[in-house]
């Protein structure tokens, strides 16, 4: 007789297990959720949801804990909130043109939609497209003088993905990586890496 | 409609690669970076810890709290649920009595619940049984009897 196949509720995490998962994360853990939800954040600016990178890790827990999405132990903890924090990130415009909701975490309710507060914003907001166009001016304009990354970024700013890049390019995917880290290293000069 | 040439779309997707790229390095690219931007990696692993434990605790108490909600709510369901039951002990026992008759099965357990016959129930037995069939639904149309 084979061992004893986990029952699905003993897949998930407890929240002393998340505690503990938490307590465990090495400080180049902490640096990875930070950066990554820096970015995903600065991503967001666009809508004027006003989510910080801060919220955005506070957001992933809440979900984690309040059954919203739970942690599945078998993932590594890092990328389960790394992809929590995609899923807050990727959802929230829907959740802004269906009802204006921003996600604050706590679960959902009975028709499955995430808890939430109103939005005043709204997405046309010409003040804002206008502040998302000259951060966006300013990282173009930092890499002025290295044509590569400005070609690179013209072409992730186009929705071209890495392959489709390096093709156009001609450029091996080495020096497609490269480039990038001097993209990535540069909008966090630009922008300060926890803006 | 928005498009990729929307400003809003053209940060979003370069931000969204740059995320991605972070998700995929190793521990060895990440601290090349950090040490490259000035970042205390000591300092930001040791902060991020310290709040995400503090969402834990936040998320804890809004759970509470919503779980201290729902236990009002019915509490006060309940209550407002025994109003209904009359005050008088014989019409009580007689709501009782009318309740079980139509339905034998439930006579039958509650008596069985009880440890003795249904005749020597005292009056609070009665308020506990009626208390616990008005829960259940059960009374719902016993409050009068059937022509």
């Amino acid at each position: 007789m084979g061992p004893r196949k986990a029952t699905p509720d003993e897949e998930y995490a407890t929240d002393e297990e998340v505690v503990a998962a938490i307590r465990s994360l090495t400080d180049a853990d902490g640096v990875r959720l930070s950066k990554i939800a820096s970015f995903r954040a600065r991503g967001l600016a666009g809508l004027g949801l006003g989510l910080s990178a801060d919220d955005l890790l506070q957001e992933a827990i809440k979900r984690t804990l309040g059954r919203a999405r739970r942690w599945r132990k078998k993932v590594p903890f890092v990328m389960h909130l790394s992809k929590t924090i995609r899923s807050i990130s990727s959802h929230a415009p829907e959740e802004l043109k269906d009802g204006v909701v921003v996600p604050t975490g706590g679960g959902e309710d009975s028709e499955g939609r995430v808890d939430g507060v109103v939005l005043v914003a709204q997405l046309g907001d010409p003040e804002r497209a206008a502040a998302v166009l000259e951060q966006f001016t300013k990282i173009e304009k930092k890499f002025t003088n290295d044509p590569e990354v400005a070609l690179v970024l013209e072409g992730l700013a186009s929705g071209m993905n890495g392959p489709e890049i390096q093709h156009d390019l001609q450029i091996t995917e080495t020096q497609y990586e490269t480039i990038m880290i001097r993209l990535r290293r540069g909008v966090d000069r630009e922008q300060g890496w926890r803006p | 409609m928005s498009t990729r040439k929307d400003p809003k779309n053209r940060l979003a997707v370069v931000m969204d690669t740059l995320a991605a790229q972070v998700e995929s390095m190793s521990d060895q690219e990440l601290l090349d970076d950090a040490a490259a931007e000035g970042i205390d990696v000591k300092a930001e692993g040791g902060r991020v810890r310290g709040l995400l434990l503090g969402a834990v605790v936040s998320a804890k108490k809004e759970r509470l709290a919503r779980a201290m909600e729902a236990h009002h709510s019915s509490v006060a369901a309940l209550a407002h649920r025994a109003v209904r039951i009359p005050s008088d002990t014989s019409d009580r026992r007689a709501l009782l009595m009318r309740s079980l008759e139509r339905r034998p099965q439930m006579k039958e357990a509650v008596v069985t619940l009880q440890h003795r016959d249904f005749a020597s129930f005292s009056d609070a037995d009665v308020e506990s049984v009626l208390k616990q069939l008005d829960a259940l639904g059960l009374l719902e149309d016993d409050s009068e009897p059937k022509s």
